[in-house]
């Protein structure tokens, strides 16, 4: 059976998002028959992730969380992968860093013919609506940033190729970007900048003909 | 004021303009902070030229020069 982990801090305001949002994923990576890890809250740790990565060697990793061109973060910001140190623990696997930059190098450093990288190689920027700070779940702004990421990984889980995943983002991304730009409501060209940012800067690295079939 | 200076210096002011000009219930978050960054707070980071506030403008200016070439 292929497996699936997922790691999910929310210890700020800005990864209680990505929690909040990656939530459905572990219900849709059930359903399509993986085994289904998830690591939260003060789970999402170094010594956690690292065991779970060892002991059951998932074919694919979600990573949310705090990150910069070397790094990936979890709770409180502990870093988890570090490029030098501890990256050839996320290789021979898919993966997908929500997180700022990690593409960049870490990124680089990993791929090859049997690793697969997603991430970002420049800043995630995510925008969210301060009238509907009190439910995360009703804010539409933040929707539009967070839904071609969750897409990426229905497209995975479905049995997409890495390529096609992120193209499918991606051409989320330009349909939200057209609807901001056609959205009367004042905030809306407001958010533009920071989601055509975000268009710009996914890339997949490595093997991007992989599959989790 | 070098020629360069002086366009960093119309680029910032355009920015701020930008940011000036957003609406109130808008936040944005960027980079490795773990909050979210309201009107008040880009325009901070982008007159204290912080490493966050020189994202803030690449990205502004990364989009209006799409608007500009057509590429959005």
């Amino acid at each position: 059976m292929k497996k699936t982990l997922f790691v999910r801090p929310c210890h700020d305001d800005v990864v209680s998002y990505l929690y909040y949002y990656s939530k459905e994923l572990l219900v849709k990576s059930d359903n399509k028959g993986f085994k289904t890890i998830n690591k939260e809250k003060d789970d999402a740790n170094k010594a956690v992730v690292t065991s779970v990565i060892k002991k059951n060697n998932p074919n694919f990793i979600m990573f949310n969380g705090h990150g910069s061109p070397t790094i990936i973060c979890g709770h409180k910001d502990e870093i988890l992968i570090e490029q030098g140190k501890n990256h050839s623990l996320i290789k021979d696997r898919v993966i997908y860093s929500l997180s700022c930059s990690s593409a960049l190098k870490l990124g680089n450093k990993v791929a090859d013919s049997k690793t697969t990288f997603i991430g970002y190689v420049n800043e995630f920027a995510l925008g969210m609506d301060t009238d509907s700070q009190a439910a995360v779940h009703k804010d539409k702004r933040a929707k539009l940033f967070l839904d071609p990421s969750n897409l990426l990984v229905k497209s995975l889980l479905k049995g997409n190729t890495a390529k096609d995943a992120v193209t499918k983002a991606k051409n989320l991304m330009k349909i939200n970007i057209s609807k901001l730009r056609t959205d009367p409501f004042p905030d809306a060209k407001d958010y533009l900048p920071y989601l055509y940012n975000n268009y710009l800067f996914l890339e997949v690295k490595g093997n991007e003909s992989a599959t989790l079939k | 004021m070098t020629k360069e200076k002086n366009q960093d210096k119309v680029i910032e002011k355009i920015v701020l303009e930008r940011i000036r000009n957003m609406a109130p219930n808008v936040k944005i978050a960027l980079g490795s902070k773990g909050g979210f960054l309201g009107k008040t707070d880009l325009i901070k980071e982008v007159t204290k030229n912080t490493p966050t506030g020189k994202k803030i403008i690449e990205i502004q200016l990364r989009y209006m020069r799409a608007l500009k070439e057509g590429t959005i």
